[in-house]
């Protein structure tokens, strides 16, 4: 635009604004014909503001949404109760170790649910229609694993230095390996934080035809965790705490089944099954992209939103365009890549570089005074344990229903690492519901340090005879979508779009989460609270263990 | 509720009535949200403010003498608490030196609008998040800031080139 165009300006600024009288607007229209300029900054305008009514009109779809929240929390809100600004979760999500929290907490529940959920294509309440392209991924992965010859892959972890991780003083991914009873054993892989990239090879050779298979973990020429069978036993090598090799051999009992689907717990594809719904909330965007080689693949960016709406990790999965394979995923925290695993190599072989036999494998120890870089901690989820068992691991005072909601079926319990909690387990309870309110309670070492801050800041809604408090926190339908999806694995649902969430304050000073797929009556929640007792108590009442 | 006036709403609210107070917040909230929006630019703080301030309003509606007036009563009220907000963010962002709640670095368009709306002055802000997110109609936006239309023109013209400016200056050049 030159300077005899400045006369324009304000007049190209009020056609946008639909102000210019019809004969202003045929002069403006000439002149724009011969002034790329002019035209240029038109079209700008005219972008600029299309996006603002774009984002007008989000706004406005939102707007019921807000609305019922806001009634919501008015409904519940006591006449005596001084109303607090209502920041909670906002606040809590400012601790970097929550967001780590939040983001593995659903990834390993995708895990889960990839491995024990409803599988692609089988009809699931809630899920409409199967996912095309998740399927062709899924059936192209679980095709890698067939034919005559062992096939071998290789994949390759490479862990970024992660500022967010800082806190935690490591980082981790789930991962699975096999039992001798054909039960899938859910593992922490534990990788230290360095100031350089690191890469961890994670290589798996499976015989299609026997189902024997042997996965093999590595890091700088270092085995750190192996799992295997033989056709007759399954093996484990683990490094202990003292930096010693550990090969452990059992016979497979009579229930064993050699792997059908390798492809859902050798790396890339476990748990993708699930994660990759496209009618799940998870599957944020799907987009067209490269690899780094040119390939041509499918991007799906999976995570869950923070209460402000902001992506603060999620990860990416990349759906090669040719052979329908998964080429990498990628762990993206606070706008940084983390992690990336990356297929390296697929091949046919006649037989693995290592014996199907893990006692054969030779390798050398960790020297004394080290810490591995990388290492298994197993157990990192325990599925459908029972209250002796919460109760023997636990390391605060955990609450069961003595008299489960009516509404609902009867409750399991899964027992994992808390992620933010070193060396501590949380609790996870979940009753389904036929009428689809199922109900999860969280009972987590990371939750009860933390909330206890924050709490009180939201809105008390009700206080139980049994010396329970409920809060509502602001943000409780995003809480409740974490709570709900963490135990995807037993409810099978997705989270709906009228479910609540709570946070209780125990007579002991815990904070267990709540979160209902739905809506519930003040009575219907308050009966729940109100049969709420410490689990030891319940033992004892109903003599000794059980469900 | 629904054929009943905001007088008689807001009379039914003064006794305890939570039905009648809960379809006043179906009335107002958008009118309230949008206002803390445009003082704000922030859609996360505004939602927060219009849900904090329609909550009070049921505990201190007793003190409104003319229910009719209902609307611009609690939208003085969002108004009022969006500038302590904002006067609240000034301060702890000058003696702590942070940044604002921005939205981070993700190079998306809608990220981008959202940052330069943020960054407007709130008296340009105002007038341009009432245009586009609540009809566009200056007569309206006129008769809600209390100004006259060629005022709130003025505005929406030097907001509109301030805020194509300020994603020219983002990296977000058309």
């Amino acid at each position: 635009m030159n300077v005899r165009c400045d006369k324009w300006q304000d007049r190209i600024v009020d056609y946008v604004l639909k102000a210019l009288t019809q004969e202003d607007t045929d002069a403006l229209l000439t002149h724009i014909r011969s002034c790329p300029a002019c035209e240029k900054y038109l079209r700008a305008l005219q972008q600029d503001s299309n996006t603002l009514l774009q984002f007008g009109q989000q706004l406005e779809v939102d707007m019921p949404s807000r609305i019922n929240s806001v009634i919501e929390a008015f409904k519940l809100t006591e006449p005596t109760t001084r109303v607090k600004k209502i920041l909670v979760w906002r606040k809590i999500m400012a601790s970097s170790v929550v967001k780590i929290a939040a983001a593995v907490i659903v990834v390993v529940a995708a895990l889960i649910t990839g491995i024990f959920g409803p599988r692609a294509g089988e009809p699931q309440k809630g899920v409409l229609t199967g996912f095309p392209l998740l399927a062709t991924a899924c059936a192209a992965e679980d095709a890698l694993f067939s034919g005559t010859q062992v096939v071998y892959i290789k994949n390759e972890i490479i862990v970024y230095p992660a500022p967010a991780f800082r806190e935690l003083g490591f980082t981790w991914l789930p991962m699975c390996s096999l039992k001798a009873d054909g039960k899938f054993r859910f593992d922490q892989l534990r990788l230290s934080l360095e100031a350089e990239p690191y890469t961890v090879t994670d290589q798996a050779w499976y015989d299609p035809t026997t189902g024997r298979f042997v996965r093999l973990l590595q890091t700088a020429g270092q085995t750190v965790f192996a799992n295997s069978y033989d056709g007759q036993s399954v093996y484990t090598l683990d490094i202990g705490e003292d930096g010693q090799m550990q090969t452990s051999k059992k016979l497979v009992t009579e229930e064993f089944k050699a792997p059908q689907k390798p492809a859902d717990f050798f790396g890339l594809a476990a748990g993708l099954r699930s994660g990759l719904d496209k009618n799940t909330p998870q599957v944020q965007s799907v987009e067209m992209g490269k690899l780094d080689n040119g390939s041509p693949v499918h991007i799906f960016k999976v995570g869950l939103p923070d209460p402000n709406g902001r992506m603060l990790s999620y990860w990416l999965f990349k759906v090669r365009d040719d052979d329908g394979t998964i080429a990498e995923k990628e762990f993206v925290i606070d706008q940084q890549r983390h992690m990336l695993i990356r297929r390296a190599l697929t091949q046919r072989v006649d037989r693995p570089e290592v014996s199907w036999n893990l006692a054969e494998l030779t390798g050398s120890n960790i020297p004394a005074g080290q810490k591995p870089r990388a290492s298994v901690t197993a157990d990192m989820v325990i599925p459908n344990v029972s209250i002796q068992h919460m109760v023997e691991k636990a390391s605060f005072e955990t609450y069961v229903f003595s008299n489960r909601p009516s509404w609902t079926n009867s409750f399991t319990i899964i027992d994992c690492i808390d992620p933010a909690s070193f060396g501590k387990r949380m609790f996870l309870f979940a009753c389904r519901a036929d009428d689809g309110r199922h109900v999860v309670l969280v009972q987590s070492p990371s939750y009860n340090a933390m909330l206890g801050n924050f709490v009180k800041q939201g809105t008390l809604v009700y206080t139980s005879p049994n010396g329970f408090k409920v809060w509502s926190g602001g943000r409780d339908k995003w809480f409740a979508q974490i709570l709900l999806e963490s135990a995807r694995a037993e409810i099978k649902d997705r989270p709906c779009d009228d479910r609540t969430g709570y946070i209780l304050e125990s007579p002991a000073g815990t904070f267990p989460a709540l979160a209902i797929n739905g809506p519930v009556t003040k009575e219907e929640l308050h009966s729940f609270v109100d049969s709420l007792v410490p689990a030891k108590e319940y033992l004892l009442k109903n003599a000794g263990p059980q469900k | 509720m629904n054929g009943l006036t905001n007088t008689e709403l807001v009379a039914a609210s003064s006794r305890g009535d939570k039905q009648a107070y809960a379809e006043l917040i179906k009335r107002h909230y958008k009118t309230i949200f949008v206002s803390c929006f445009g003082t704000l630019g922030n859609v996360h703080d505004a939602e927060d403010i219009a849900q904090d301030v329609l909550l009070k309003g049921f505990t201190e509606i007793a003190a409104l003498r003319d229910g009719s007036q209902f609307g611009a009563w609690i939208t003085r009220i969002a108004k009022n608490a969006s500038i302590n907000l904002l006067r609240e963010k000034h301060r702890m962002e000058k003696t702590k030196e942070q940044p604002g709640e921005g939205p981070g670095r993700e190079a998306t368009h809608s990220i981008d609008l959202h940052r330069a709306i943020q960054r407007l002055p709130e008296e340009l802000r105002l007038p341009l998040v009432l245009y586009y997110f609540d009809g566009q109609s200056v007569q309206k936006v006129a008769e809600r800031l209390d100004a006259s239309v060629s005022n709130v023109y003025q505005k929406l013209r030097t907001a509109l080139k301030q805020l194509h400016n300020l994603l020219v200056e983002q990296g977000d050049v058309r």
